[in-house]
């Protein structure tokens, strides 16, 4: 049994958690962006703000983002593998149904909701409004309350406090850190 | 058996909802009766999903029905790509795409109750998320492979090495099935804080397609819990009935938890009878020859 055997199960179990925290951070953050409070209103006001040269370092940031998760076997074929074979003299590659299901799953992300969007633009349903538990009394997200009063809405936000807290990971964050500085200096001197 | 993969998938496409839709009703008869009522007929949730698409399409904004077509689209790929035997730890990564589009659905409509109940939904996605892919690592531990039918040929029986992951499994799959106690994001029953969450501006066709996609998810679920019991049809069969009416019993028998509550346990349970399970048996599988 050497040593790699054994860290290996923690490693899945430490990699199963943040995974999961993974997709709550992301996912989370797009469905606020993609919130639509008032599917009439005139496009470009928030996107007004943004200054060119934001939006020229931003685009070229998710396209580039894009291409690496579409070009990853590639990446993984020409990049990771000579490399893992030049240092370690081992290589693993990525089996080649693995992937053809990677590369369909990204694919499929993009061209799914894509093409799907662009049927429904040319739709002519009506739109309804959202459900408020009161009379919806015109777009963005106001409702005639009781005694006539018009009211909005407004989510807030919450935060984990009680599960991960700053006051928490700060805690252990710096006791981590140290060990991690002490673990580098030890390797430096030695 | 190589060749008959495809077949699988493409009667998953077919049939999936069907096997799905009679878990469904089986589900509400069993529930009924738990509950001293007579219930709905067995066929129920099929009459259900007609009358769904006879209704007017009536999306709140233009991004919903994509969303929610996408979800569908997602949950079916799931289900064909594990039942085609592809590597179902990166199947894991399209069943969560899957769930992200419904809760991005959720999000679009911006209305309070579908927006706590995407929140919601995210908090469980986390909560059920690692003991899921322990669950798949712990499968591959007993059988050396990824692929759907070589963990069903292989002659150890998972359940046995692996109880504390099956456990663990079961009390996650209580939150994709939306079974109480951790029906918090949405179920199907109207709840007094939350109207539907999730689903509350989702309407006719497209609240059909959702339900659709919750039948495609059940069958594969069930056929995740299959592969813990698939050393003999004997241990498949005594399986797969006793977790199904354990679910329901417990749907049955507790109250709502607070999602904080769904997140600490879940995770909790993930650490102890998932990791507790998985890092012993991987230590001893491989210190023996």
């Amino acid at each position: 049994m050497n040593l790699n055997s054994l860290v290996s199960p923690f490693m899945i179990a430490f990699l199963s958690f943040g995974s999961a925290t993974t997709v709550l951070f992301w996912a989370k953050w797009m469905g606020l962006l993609i919130r639509i409070t008032d599917p009439n209103a005139s496009r470009g006001l928030l996107e007004g703000k943004v200054t060119r040269y934001e939006l020229a370092s931003e685009a070229s940031l998710a396209i580039l983002a894009v291409a690496t998760c579409v070009l990853y076997p590639l990446v993984s074929k020409y990049a990771f593998e000579p490399y893992l074979l030049d240092t370690f003299g081992v290589a693993f590659g990525l089996g080649r149904s693995n992937m053809m299901v990677t590369v369909l799953m990204v694919g499929m992300t993009l061209a799914v909701p894509g093409i799907l969007l662009f049927i429904s633009r040319r739709s002519r349903n009506g739109l309804s409004s959202p459900y408020m538990s009161g009379r919806v009394t015109g777009p963005g997200l106001t409702f005639k309350g009781s005694k006539g009063a018009e009211l909005h809405v407004a989510t807030r936000s919450y935060y984990l406090e009680g599960i991960f807290g700053e006051e928490r990971l700060l805690k252990g964050g710096i006791g981590l850190g140290v060990l991690l500085v002490l673990i580098t200096l030890g390797t430096v001197l030695i | 058996m190589k060749g008959i993969e495809i077949y699988v998938a493409i009667a998953y496409v077919i049939f999936g909802p069907l096997v799905g839709g009679l878990i469904d009703g089986f589900d509400r008869v069993l529930t009924a009766r738990l509950q001293g009522r007579v219930g709905p007929p067995l066929l129920q949730p099929f009459y259900d999903l007609r009358k769904l698409f006879s209704r007017r399409i009536a999306p709140v904004n233009r991004l919903q029905l994509p969303l929610i077509a996408s979800h569908l689209i997602f949950a079916m790929l799931t289900g064909v790509l594990f039942f085609y035997g592809s590597d179902i730890l990166l199947i894991i990564f399209v069943l969560t795409l899957a769930s992200v589009f419904l809760v991005l659905a959720a999000y679009s409509t911006g209305s309070p109750y579908s927006t706590i109940g995407a929140e919601r939904e995210l908090l469980l996605m986390t909560a059920y998320e690692p003991m899921i892919i322990i669950a798949l690592v712990g499968l591959y531990g007993v059988a050396k492979s990824f692929n759907f039918y070589q963990i069903v040929s292989s002659t150890m029986p998972a359940y046995l090495y692996l109880p504390g992951i099956y456990l663990g499994l079961v009390y996650v799959l209580m939150m994709k099935l939306r079974k109480s106690p951790f029906d918090i994001s949405t179920s199907h029953h109207a709840h007094q804080e939350l109207v539907m969450g999730l689903t509350a501006d989702m309407g006719g066709p497209a609240l059909g397609l959702v339900e659709l996609a919750h039948w495609y998810e059940s069958v594969y679920l069930f056929a995740l819990v299959f592969l813990f019991f698939s050393s003999s049809w004997i241990a498949a069969v005594i399986g797969l009935v006793v977790t199904f009416s354990l679910i329901v019993l417990l749907d049955n028998a507790t109250a709502r938890v607070r999602w904080e509550l769904a997140l600490s346990f879940a995770w909790t349970v993930a650490l102890v009878a998932g990791a507790g399970n998985l890092i012993p048996f991987y230590l001893i599988s491989r210190g023996l020859p």
